[in-house]
């Protein structure tokens, strides 16, 4: 019991994770500033900005809910350090239990969710249409993305644990598959979403001129839905990694982490943000036609 | 070329007086009376582009004019009348017009010209607790 | 000096507020934080939610109409909290003092950290000014 507890805190829950979450951030605002010319912060800047968020003042709007206000973002922040821990104790102790697949894409909604009620616990028009684009982007996403993940599923022979996923890719990975590769690629885009990035990020800066779903949210609350937008960084590859790359095996696997996370900061900067509407139309077309081409794909055995 | 400038003149004959600047810049002035008919007839039944409203304050009257473009001759057509002081009222074009409410609003007061059966009379730049001087005037000063 | 206030020191939040500005003090801070000054290495990023902000930047007088509205932005800011008036007109007043519509300076109304004078202020100018200010409070806390 004390062992869990030490997972889900320490390593490679909490303290772990958001270490490695502000590295992460870090990584994505130096490489912005390098492709557009400029000098980017220095390394502790995120930690700066979390502990400079801690010393605000929280003013919470009277007319709003008080409760669901501060609440939302706690529990956003448990089931994502829930997430990584069972991510990592299924890659480097291979427990878990059988269906914590299907658990951990369950979590992996909570911070989109804990996001929408915390903006409509805010009592202000702007967060609730931040809100309603945010609803609008996770219908959109999340049927690609379902559909994607059952490819590794078919093709592991029906496995619903994690580490049942990994062990299957031993002779070799999901990805150097045909209907594998073409799964990676649609949950790559929705990985996008997800994450809250440009070309998706409609909902959370659109109204960016004002700030969003988090335009009320003041000091610690704030802070906690910044490191959880962070922690989500790490992750949400190294569910990809575990589902079609293989898992992380040895040390140098890493690297796989570090390819990932710079194609998603090189689509960032490269691409117009999208509308709403758009984003829908992307992916409830091509994607979800993709993503059940692979699926027959993974049927037939490719 | 002016054809525009024609019609109008056909129309209205000598109820108004018709200044030509230079090809493309006209003014033409016109008795508050009338104001509302003329600036009608060129809206709507010549179809010309409604631009903005101006005004400045002369001795005895303040000046407003009204200002239309004709985009395929490159042509501006002002509409200008003398409102006399005091009690300066003339009527409203904000119904016919729509873009012209606003404009209306800082005329009014600013320069202190009343527009009669205005939709929106309130202040646009200055507080609602103002007191009362017109801060274009020049007898302010 | 507490960690919490060199945290604060190096990952400042500005926001923008612009009353009645002629927007080239506007222009000049958006300079300020394009690729080419470059302010995000300081830590300096632009909120887009007053809530979210510590320095609110002023740009432009202060216009008796905006005057309440002014205030409550100033108070919905979260403590610690502090006001930079960039340009002349923010500073002092500038050209507009004594004005029909001039209220008074910013510094009447609100606690000012920083002024930085220029019309407009250059990117460099208002990267100086900021500089000071840092340095300043770093000394005094």
């Amino acid at each position: 019991m004390s062992k869990l507890i030490f997972n889900y805190i320490i390593f490679p829950g909490f303290l772990f994770t958001a270490v490695a979450g502000m590295l992460a951030s870090w990584i994505d605002r130096k490489v912005t500033a390098r492709v557009q010319w400029r000098v980017g912060p220095p390394l502790l800047q995120p930690l700066y900005d979390i502990i400079k968020l801690s010393g605000k003042e929280i003013i919470v709007p009277s007319e709003g809910n008080c409760f669901v206000f501060l609440v939302a973002p706690l529990v956003g922040f448990a089931s994502i350090i829930l997430v990584s821990t069972m991510l990592w104790l299924g890659i480097l102790e291979k427990s878990g239990f059988s269906g914590d697949f299907i658990v951990v894409f369950y979590l992996l909604t909570m911070p989109s969710i804990m996001l929408m009620l915390g903006a409509f616990a805010s009592a202000n028009p702007l967060a609730s249409l931040g809100a309603s684009r945010e609803m609008k982007l996770v219908m959109g996403y999340e049927l690609p993305f379902v559909l994607a993940a059952i490819v590794p599923v078919i093709k592991s022979g029906g496995h619903i644990t994690l580490s049942g996923i990994i062990s299957a890719q031993s002779g070799h990975v999901f990805l150097a598959s045909c209907s594998g590769f073409v799964a990676f690629i649609v949950s790559m885009l929705c990985m996008q979403a997800k994450l809250g990035l440009v070309p998706f990020d409609a909902p959370e800066a659109e109204t960016e001129i004002m700030g969003g779903v988090v335009i009320e949210y003041s000091g610690i609350p704030l802070g906690i839905f910044k490191l959880t937008k962070w922690m989500m960084m790490v992750t949400l590859p190294v569910f990809l990694i575990v589902l079609f790359w293989g898992g992380m095996g040895s040390f140098w696997e890493i690297l796989k982490y570090v390819v990932l996370l710079v194609v998603i900061v090189l689509l960032r900067n490269t691409n117009p943000r999208v509308r709403v509407d758009q984003a829908l139309r992307f992916f409830w077309g091509p994607m979800t036609a993709l993503s059940l081409i692979a699926v027959i794909l993974a049927l037939a055995g490719k | 070329m002016n054809d525009c400038v024609n019609k109008i003149k056909e129309r209205f004959g000598n109820r108004l007086n018709v200044f030509e600047k230079s090809a493309k810049r006209i003014y033409i002035d016109v008795k508050p009376e009338d104001w509302t008919e003329v600036a009608g007839f060129i809206f709507n039944d010549l179809y010309a582009r409604y631009q903005i409203m101006t005004g400045t304050d002369t001795k005895d009257a303040v000046e407003v004019l009204l200002h239309f473009a004709f985009d395929k001759d490159g042509m501006v057509v002002s509409l200008r009348t003398l409102v006399k002081k005091p009690g300066c009222e003339i009527d409203s074009v904000a119904n016919m017009i729509t873009g012209a409410e606003w404009i209306e609003r800082e005329i009014m007061e600013i320069l202190g010209v009343k527009f009669r059966n205005h939709p929106n009379p309130k202040h646009l730049l200055l507080t609602e607790d103002w007191d009362g001087k017109y801060p274009f005037r020049k007898d302010n000063v | 000096m507490g960690i919490k206030t060199n945290s604060l020191l190096k990952s400042l939040w500005v926001f923008h507020f612009g009353s009645a500005t002629c927007n080239n003090c506007d222009i000049e801070v958006l300079d300020a934080l394009t690729p080419r000054y470059d302010l995000e290495r300081f830590g300096i990023q632009l909120a887009g939610s007053i809530r979210h902000a510590d320095v609110m930047l002023v740009c432009g007088f202060i216009n008796k109409k905006v005057v309440p509205k002014f205030k409550e932005i100033y108070t919905q800011m979260p403590a610690p909290k502090l006001v930079v008036a960039i340009g002349g007109c923010a500073c002092s007043g500038g050209m507009f003092t004594g004005s029909y519509n001039f209220f008074e300076t910013v510094d009447k109304i609100v606690p000012v950290a920083a002024y930085i004078p220029g019309c407009p202020p250059k990117p460099e100018a208002i990267i100086a000014g900021v500089v000071k200010l840092v340095t300043a409070l770093k000394g005094s806390k």
